[in-house]
């Protein structure tokens, strides 16, 4: 059976690279066809270490884009059917790409950077990636639909420890450095704390009352409001946001929304929390009172996917049919 | 081949052909393939991490879960032959339900169009009727075959056969045979069948009847006495069932006094009704008890049991003010519309309000929602608390909003409007707004029961009378026109749906007259047919060709076996000698009522009753002191007699009259004179008289109503 189902991925993808070039044949003949035809939606973008520009991910593959204008650089070819997360490594030489063959295979495709030469694949999830995350220059950990997580060097094909303990699949992916704890979240509502050297299962913490979308760790920074305690924020289907203090394992508070919110990032002073949503609103949170301070319409339809910009203060969202719209909080978007 | 599927599908999108509308074109493929059933994606919480609605009953989640959901997974717009939907329904991919739809098959082809086309939803179009042809047909024989044809009418004017997206079921799978891909049915049973035709939100139910027998039966000559025999005799007729004859009288006394006032009839009521030789004696006396008050205290005994009065813990006072005001409209042969309307809408001190009392039934708003629509409508809103009810027309909005009405009271001891109450919509995750089930939203802000209760008792509605009369029939009959009583629905459609609607008119035509209809009831030849099965219609459980015998509710019983053995049963702290359909809660403490099986009213008694309990529950009847203790017991009836010295042929007589309402017929005359002859001596034959009168007590004649 194993066999048979490899035969059939290696036909599904020649298939696949085959009826790209017919179909992108097909479209320039067909513009009028394809004009109205719905674009795959942006569900994964990461800035790159020089914050010169942004690549964006979906089913459609990678694309380099340019900031701020968001013109397309280039395309990056990638064996993966969904792009669900991206993520360059602290020393900026290594792109990650999250995602895989969804309810068949989680892959991690890895890239050099500038590059963009394809130079391993990470196979080791039976589901989707569905988040990915650095915890140095060599090594990092996976998160699946598969609900498991496993952690990898860069190194070595082959999975360095598998994390079980969530109990439907794992969405959400977030390391604090300092304290050298993983933590994870998923449809089991269940944020989950670990310790990344050992694997080990810290503690579970509970309160979401749906699935958890996405985590964000709180930056460091010399201002007094970021030190302390770690501080992590996660979104759920239940329309929450809470902060969370994982290393003691305390929910600090919450913020309650009118739309579940899909994506979580920190400003990078960490000032504030942004989050978009299914409405397709950009949301900005102060973390001191859980305030909503800001709320931007953004996209049509849901905002999966939402990146601050290193240095310039202004946001990057992706949502349904390709949209991406960069915003300036506190003024209009350009 | 598939991509020229996609190149004929992106010529299409843009060639003008019209787009796959979700809504009405991809949610059918599903619920074809039986992706959307509770035993598969439509459970409660979904199969294998991917939930959709029941049946497709809400098209916005469904296209949520498809495609907006775990960032789009299922759906791949870059490379629609890659969707997961796809590559798992056709199993391309590993499936737990296995192989759904074939590659390059309509539905999966629909799909893949839909796909392609940009995965949307436009709601271009929406369904406003659905019609199947036959919606009924009587069929020669087994092995006959019936075409379904199923044609669906949108608003847009468009009219499309949908049979190959209608779903066919039969209630009974080893009596019909459907084919899925030809919707041809091959009948496999003789009797009344039942198929329910699904398509979208609608369901259909198609009535397949294939006579019982070969040869016609003419009832041409048997007696109509009105409407209800119309109907009866016309079923029975197509059915080519033959009915058994009228009852006796003696046999159609006993029964009429059983159903009417709960009680046996005794000697002198014997007497008088033998000797009446008016040919009009049975309307007469349907008259007389009707008139009775042991009506009302019998028929305050049903109505209790249906509004399941019983105390609280640590509050009698509630209960027993329920009882008394329940009794009280029962002999002012109050309306029951009005009756209705005072429950709905009662408020203030449940110990001196006696209605305000059906607001501590039940716990919380969604239940008094479930016990109001169960009660009131003979329908199960509960189904939709979850989802949109899969074989009805019932909404959660129309299920929360319900509950929101209700939950504007304060149901502790004094009922109170609470303007703070809520429930949360499950699918909103926000407040419900209060709702008419089936129509218009209602201010949040106001009381809503008025209106509940102004449509509900409307002339026009089309449940509240069904529900009742259905029950009245069921009492009087033992089987309802539609089972179980608190489930009416147009996939569960009434034996008799004729005979359910004109009963309904007729008991609104005369002022929801509760009498009115039971007395329309037992003055019908169907009442009063007799209880003996023929050959050819023994089997015969619900088209009424002969009387069903049914067990007497365990207060009757119990009422009856103080009747008969002279010895009163002691409830609880009520005076010797109260008998059990008058007391007002069934906490009161009785064992005897315990073993009988009686109704602890904290969910519907509308179940099977009484002697129809378990074996342990007959071995205690039959070997337990309930009987024993009082067959013996001095002060009872057969030691009086035995002191009174009659002989042993007078005792056998007077309690078969008193028990079966006749005197033993001369075999069972012949039979106890000789076991009783041939005693040894006086107290052999008084212990002969206490089996005789225990195997009276148990045998089913005398446990039943026939």
């Amino acid at each position: 059976m194993p066999f048979v189902r490899c035969q059939q991925k290696f036909t599904r993808q020649l298939f696949h690279v085959l009826k790209r070039l017919f179909v992108g044949y097909v479209c320039l003949n067909l513009l009028a066809a394809c004009a109205g035809a719905a674009e795959p939606p942006i569900t994964a973008l990461a800035f790159t270490p020089d914050a010169g520009a942004v690549v964006v991910g979906s089913q459609a593959g990678l694309v380099v884009r340019s900031w701020p204008d968001l013109q397309q650089q280039r395309k990056i070819a990638t064996q993966l059917v969904n792009v669900l997360d991206l993520a360059f490594s602290p020393n900026g030489k290594f792109l990650a790409v999250a995602g895989g063959h969804p309810a068949e295979e989680g892959l991690v495709e890895l890239f050099d950077w500038p590059g963009g030469e394809s130079i391993q694949i990470y196979s080791g999830h039976r589901d989707s990636v569905a988040a990915i995350v650095w915890t140095s220059n060599s090594t990092f950990a996976t998160a699946s639909l598969d609900r498991e997580i496993i952690l990898w060097e860069t190194t070595s094909k082959k999975p360095v420890r598998r994390l079980r303990g969530h109990s439907r699949g794992v969405t959400a992916l977030c390391y604090l450095a300092n304290e050298q704890l993983l933590i994870s979240a998923g449809i089991d509502r269940n944020l989950r704390v670990w310790e990344a050297a050992s694997g080990k299962l810290v503690r579970s913490l509970n309160n979401h009352t749906k699935e958890v979308h996405q985590l964000a760790t709180r930056p460091r920074t010399s201002a007094p409001h970021t030190s302390g305690l770690a501080m992590a924020a996660s979104v759920g289907d239940d329309r929450t946001v809470r902060l969370w203090q994982p290393s003691i394992g305390r929910m600090v508070r919450f913020a309650q929304l009118d739309a579940a919110p899909l994506a979580v990032a920190w400003l990078p002073d960490g000032s504030r929390i942004a989050v978009t949503t299914t409405a397709g609103d950009l949301q900005l949170i102060d973390p001191d009172t859980v305030e909503i301070v800001q709320k931007i319409s953004a996209v049509e339809g849901w905002a999966y996917s939402l990146a601050a910009h290193p240095t310039d203060g202004s946001l990057l969202v992706g949502g349904q049919n390709g949209q991406l719209r960069r915003i300036i909080p506190g003024g209009a978007s350009p | 081949m598939s991509a020229f599927v996609l190149l004929m599908a992106v010529l299409a999108a843009g060639g003008g052909e019209t787009p796959v509308d979700f809504d009405t074109q991809v949610i059918p493929v599903f619920t074809k393939a039986g992706c959307n059933t509770g035993a598969c994606h439509g459970a409660a919480v979904g199969r294998g991490g991917f939930k959709l609605s029941l049946y497709g009953g809400d098209p916005a989640a469904d296209y949520r879960a498809i495609v907006l959901e775990l960032k789009g997974r299922r759906i791949n717009l870059a490379q629609p032959d890659d969707s997961l939907l796809l590559l798992k329904s056709t199993e391309s991919l590993e499936h737990g339900g296995g192989y759904l739809l074939p590659d390059e098959g309509a539905g999966a082809n629909r799909l893949r169009r839909w796909i392609a086309a940009g995965a949307e939803r436009v709601q271009k179009r929406r369904l406003v009727s659905f019609q199947v042809q036959p919606k009924r047909r009587v069929a020669e024989r087994v092995g006959s075959i019936v075409r379904f044809k199923a044609t669906a009418r949108f608003n847009d004017g468009a009219v499309v056969d949908a049979t190959p997206w209608t779903v066919f079921t039969p209630e009974d799978a080893a009596a019909i045979k459907i084919d899925p891909e030809t919707a041809v049915a091959t009948l496999l049973r003789r009797g009344r069948q039942i198929v329910v035709a699904r398509y979208l939100d609608r369901v259909v139910p198609i009535e397949i009847i294939t006579p019982l027998a070969d040869t016609a039966v003419d009832l041409a000559r048997q007696p109509r006495n009105n409407f209800i025999d119309d109907h009866v005799l016309d079923l029975l007729a197509t059915l080519r069932l033959p009915v058994s004859p009228a009852a006796s009288h003696a046999a159609f006394l006993r029964r009429l006094t059983l159903d009417l006032t709960g009680r046996l009839p005794s000697l002198a009521a014997q007497r008088a009704y033998a000797e009446n030789t008016n040919s009009g004696k049975r309307q007469q006396l349907i008259n007389r008890l009707l008139a009775s008050e042991e009506f009302n205290e019998y028929w305050t005994f049903q109505l209790a049991k249906l509004l399941r009065i019983r105390s609280q813990p640590e509050d009698t006072q509630g209960a027993l003010a329920y009882h008394r005001w329940l009794k009280r409209q029962v002999s002012a042969a109050t309306p029951y519309d009005q009756f209705a309307r005072e429950i709905l809408l009662a408020s203030g001190d449940t110990h001196k309000v006696g209605p305000a009392n059906f607001y501590r039934t039940v716990g919380g708003a969604r239940k008094q929602a479930e016990f109001a629509s169960e009660l009131f409508m003979g329908n199960r809103l509960r189904c939709a608390n979850c989802h949109n009810h899969p074989l009805d027309r019932w909404t959660q909005d129309d299920y929360h909003g319900l509950a929101a009405m209700f939950a504007k009271l304060d149901r502790g001891r004094v009922i109170k409007i609470n303007p703070r109450g809520k429930v949360t919509h499950p699918r909103t995750g926000a407040a419900a707004i209060p709702r008419i089930p089936g129509g218009e939203f209602l201010d949040p802000n106001q009381d809503g029961r008025e209106a509940f209760a102004t449509w509900l008792t409307d002339r026009n509605n089309p449940y509240f009378a069904k529900a009742i009369v259905n029950r009245l029939w069921k009492a009087l009959l033992g089987r309802g026109l539609v089972e179980p009583t608190d489930d009416l629905r147009d996939t569960n459609p009434a034996t008799h749906p004729a005979l359910l609607a004109a009963l309904a008119d007729d008991f609104v035509e005369h002022r929801y007259d509760l009498r009115h209809t039971l007395r329309r009831i037992t003055s019908s030849a169907t009442y009063g047919r007799s209880a003996q099965a023929l050959p050819q219609n023994a089997a015969d459980d619900r088209y009424y060709s002969h009387a069903l015998t049914r067990p007497l509710p365990a207060e009757v019983l119990a009422d009856a076996i103080s009747d008969l053995t002279g010895v009163a049963e002691q409830y609880g702290d009520q005076p010797l000698g109260a008998r059990a359909v008058a007391l007002f809660d069934p906490k009161i403490e009785s064992e005897s009522l315990d073993i009988l099986g009686r109704c602890a009213r904290l969910e519907s008694c509308e179940t099977a009753d009484g002697a129809a309990g378990g074996l342990t529950r007959k071995l205690h009847l039959f070997n337990g002191p309930l009987l024993n203790r009082r067959i013996a017991d001095s002060s009872g009836r057969l030691a009086k007699l035995l002191t009174a010295e009659r002989t042993p042929e007078e005792i056998v007589d007077a309690f078969y009259r008193r028990a079966l309402s006749r005197p033993p017929t001369s075999p069972e005359r012949e039979f106890w004179n000789r076991t009783v002859a041939g005693a040894g001596g006086q107290k052999q034959q008084q212990e002969l008289l206490e089996d005789f009168l225990w195997s009276l007590l148990t045998c089913r004649a005398f446990v039943t109503n026939h």
